[in-house]
This record gives structure tokens, C-alpha cells and sequence, in this order.
């Protein structure tokens, strides 16, 4: 089987669609497959001219504005006229990912890709809406940061005593269960899309999040946000202010 | 202030009442550089974008167009590509803070509530695409902080022309 990984944000760095294909490729050992960006129009001809070798895609976009970004609609425009003039048998599957907490923002995303399937000639395999997709992001790299540190404490700890304290297993433990517990619904999810593209069946839309209730994620973006904003030299009183239109 | 985002091409857009000086109208026409997802417009520049061309202020025009109306071919079940580049440069509108709203979490504005919005879909649109469309212009009106959104679609740009230019 020929799986190609497209990585849909307009980032060329980072980014929690690139987070999440990056994840999802841990479920998929044993699959021949190829990532490659779709940034901007200048990977368009590239992505198009894989498409006839390929026996799933899977697409990972961020969600722009409740919908696809403008590029991926573009290249969507593209690659409906590409496939009805070319052999292109693959199946296709999205994960599209959110700022909001609620994954089920991501339905119209899904939704226009399913239409274009239809209207391409191409099998629409199913999707995942993650909300919280920035958060989870993020919790991807703290987590390991701190497992990592914990590890490190472990490593001098034995080579000074000779033995590893509980205190530190006990708090590896906890650090690892937490980030999986966070990320349950989206391993869950990745599970059940990983399972399906193997058989090349058809997928439910999935909609999942990050394991927060809705009251505890306001704040916590919030504060994300601020300290963000800290970072680039500004401080809350000016993110709030308002900007004028050219003729005002 | 009155704002029309529009894909049309120059010979429809001669019908709009350019002499209106409260109307601002934007033609969408693949020039404009898309978002790059960089959020500076809310983290660092108080709502425009980094970006320095015509649309880096988009997001002031949206946030204070009332009403706001978007003409678009129905891509999908969603607005054009050139369409949706604008609109995408437009978050600014919005503070990166969330709030609770129509149920589910949004962006807080960064303006006052306006009262209404219109998107208008023209181009051959399945009932599936008409719903997914619906839902999407739903999801715009509560992000971009409007009270009432009217969603039509027209089969055609002549059909459209007669019935809102």
C-alpha cells in the first residue's frame, strides 16, 4: 500500500497539523508512505503528480476561519480536474484541527472535502476533527521536556547512589499517564483511522479533543495567549486594541 | 461603515454603487497573498497583518462592516479560493482570547456586535454542499460576532445579479 502525508498548514514550521501527522505515522508501521508539504501553490504540481501512484491520502490541515484554508481550497480546485484527467484510485482521509476546544468545529472542513470527493471521483475514506489542536501541540513539547528531565534526574541519580528514588518513578509515571490521558481521544481516534486506511474502508467522521472540560480550557488558553504575546513584546493592553481600516 | 467581498469580475462589479462612501468594496481575484497562520496579527500587531498590501487591515473593515456581505462561488460547500484568502486575513477582527458563545467556545471580537451579515453562493452547489455552506456561515456569524446571517444561493452570476445587484 501507497500512503502519501500531506501536511496542509501554510507553516513552513511547526504547526499542530504538522504535530499530528507526525503522531499519526507512529500507527502506521509497516505502511510504504511519503510526506510531503502542501504550504503554498508551489507544491501543487509535485502533490498532484503522486497522486496517480498512491492507494490512500491523507490529508492534515489546520482549520482556517470555521473552513479549509484558501490554499487548500486552490489546490482542491486543482486536483479535482487533475484526477478527472488521470488514473487516481486512492481513498481519502483528513484530520483537521482546531484552535477551540470542540472538535466538531471542524465538521464543515470535513464536509468540503467529502463534496470534493465527490465530485473528483474519489472515495472518501472518513476524517477526525480534533479540537484544542494548538494546546495538544504544545502539550507535545512540554511533555516530553519533562519526561526528558525527570530521565536525566533518574540517570544521575543512579550513577551518584547507585539506586533510582520512587519519588522520581512515581512522577514519571504521572507525567506520562497525564499526557495520555490529555491526548486519549486523539490516540483513540488515530487508532480507529489507522485501522480503517489498513483495510482501505470507510471511516465516521470522529470529532475528539483535548481532554479538558470546556470551563478549565478558556483559562488555560487564555493564559497560553498572554504569556504568547509576552514572547513577541506585548503586553495584554495592547493585544486589546483596535485597529483602523485605511480611509477611517 | 457597508463592505462587500466579492470573486465577480469587473464587468458585474460596474453595477455596484461605487459613489456610496460608507461602502468599501474588496475584490477577491487571487492577487492577495494568503495567511501564513503566523497569528502576529494577535499576538504582536493589535489586529493587522504583518503582511503589507492592500488587505493588512482587513480585519478592521470586517470588524466594523455592518452590514458585512460576501459574494462567493460555491466551492465545496464553502467560499472560492480567493474569497476565503481574504477572509482568512481578517482574524484580526477577533482578540486570541476565548469566550463562550452559541454553545461552544469563539474568539472574543475585538469590535462592537454588528447586526448582520450576507453571504451570497452562486455556481452549481449540491444540496450537500448547500448544507455544509449553511453550517459554515453559521460558524462565521458567531466567530465574527454577528447577530443574524442570511445565507442564499443562486445557480447562476445573472440570477444573482438580478436578485441583490
Amino acid at each position: 500500500m501507497n500512503l502519501l502525508i500531506l501536511n496542509a498548514s501554510p507553516k513552513t514550521k511547526g504547526g499542530a497539523s504538522r504535530f499530528f501527522s507526525g503522531l499519526f505515522r507512529l500507527f502506521l508501521p509497516g505502511i510504504r508512505k511519503k510526506a510531503v508539504s502542501l504550504n503554498s501553490r508551489k507544491d501543487f504540481q509535485k502533490v498532484l503528480e503522486l497522486f496517480p501512484d498512491m492507494d490512500v491520502v491523507c490529508l492534515f490541515v489546520p482549520l482556517y476561519v470555521d473552513g479549509l484554508p484558501s490554499h487548500v481550497v486552490e489546490f482542491l480546485i486543482q486536483a479535482e480536474e487533475y484526477c478527472q484527467h488521470h488514473p487516481c484510485r486512492f481513498r481519502l482521509y483528513a484530520l483537521s484541527n482546531n484552535g477551540f476546544v470542540e472538535g466538531k468545529q471542524n465538521r464543515p472542513a470535513l464536509h468540503m472535502l467529502q463534496a470534493w470527493c465527490a465530485r473528483a471521483g474519489i472515495l472518501w475514506g472518513g476524517g477526525i476533527g480534533i479540537g484544542g489542536g494548538s494546546m495538544l501541540q504544545v502539550l507535545g513539547t512540554v511533555y516530553p521536556v519533562l519526561i526528558g528531565i525527570i530521565l536525566l534526574q533518574m540517570v544521575l541519580s543512579f550513577f551518584s547512589t547507585g539506586a533510582v528514588p520512587r519519588e522520581l518513578l512515581h512522577s514519571l509515571a504521572i507525567q506520562i499517564i497525564t499526557w495520555l490521558f490529555l491526548n486519549s481521544g486523539v490516540l483513540f481516534c488515530m487508532a480507529r483511522l489507522s485501522s480503517a486506511l489498513r483495510r482501505k474502508q470507510g471511516l465516521t467522521d470522529q470529532f475528539t479533543r483535548v481532554m479538558i472540560p470546556s470551563f478549565l480550557f478558556i483559562p488555560i488558553a487564555d493564559i497560553f495567549m498572554i504569556l504568547s504575546s509576552l514572547f513577541h513584546g506585548r503586553f495584554l493592553f495592547t493585544l486589546l486594541k483596535r485597529d483602523k481600516w485605511h480611509n477611517e | 461603515m457597508k463592505a462587500i467581498i466579492h470573486d465577480l469580475e469587473g464587468e458585474i462589479t460596474d453595477s455596484l454603487d461605487q459613489s456610496d462612501q460608507d461602502l468599501v468594496v474588496i475584490h477577491a481575484n487571487h492577487l492577495y497573498a494568503s495567511c501564513r497562520g503566523c497569528f502576529r496579527c494577535w499576538l504582536k500587531n493589535v489586529g493587522f497583518c504583518f503582511m503589507k498590501d492592500s488587505l493588512q487591515h482587513i480585519g478592521a473593515l470586517v470588524g466594523r462592516s455592518d452590514p458585512l456581505i460576501v459574494i462567493s462561488r460555491c466551492c465545496y460547500g464553502g467560499y472560492s479560493s480567493p474569497v476565503k484568502a481574504v477572509l482568512d486575513r481578517a482574524i484580526g477582527t477577533s482578540l486570541p482570547f476565548f469566550t463562550w458563545r452559541g454553545g461552544q467556545t469563539h474568539h472574543i471580537s475585538r469590535y462592537p456586535r454588528r447586526k448582520r451579515m450576507c453571504v451570497y453562493f452562486y455556481g452549481e452547489c449540491t444540496e450537500f454542499e448547500q448544507k455544509t455552506a449553511k453550517e459554515l456561515v453559521e460558524r462565521n456569524r458567531l466567530n465574527l460576532d454577528y447577530e443574524k446571517a442570511d445565507v442564499a444561493f443562486f445557480e447562476n452570476i445573472e440570477q444573482l445579479k438580478e436578485a441583490c445587484l
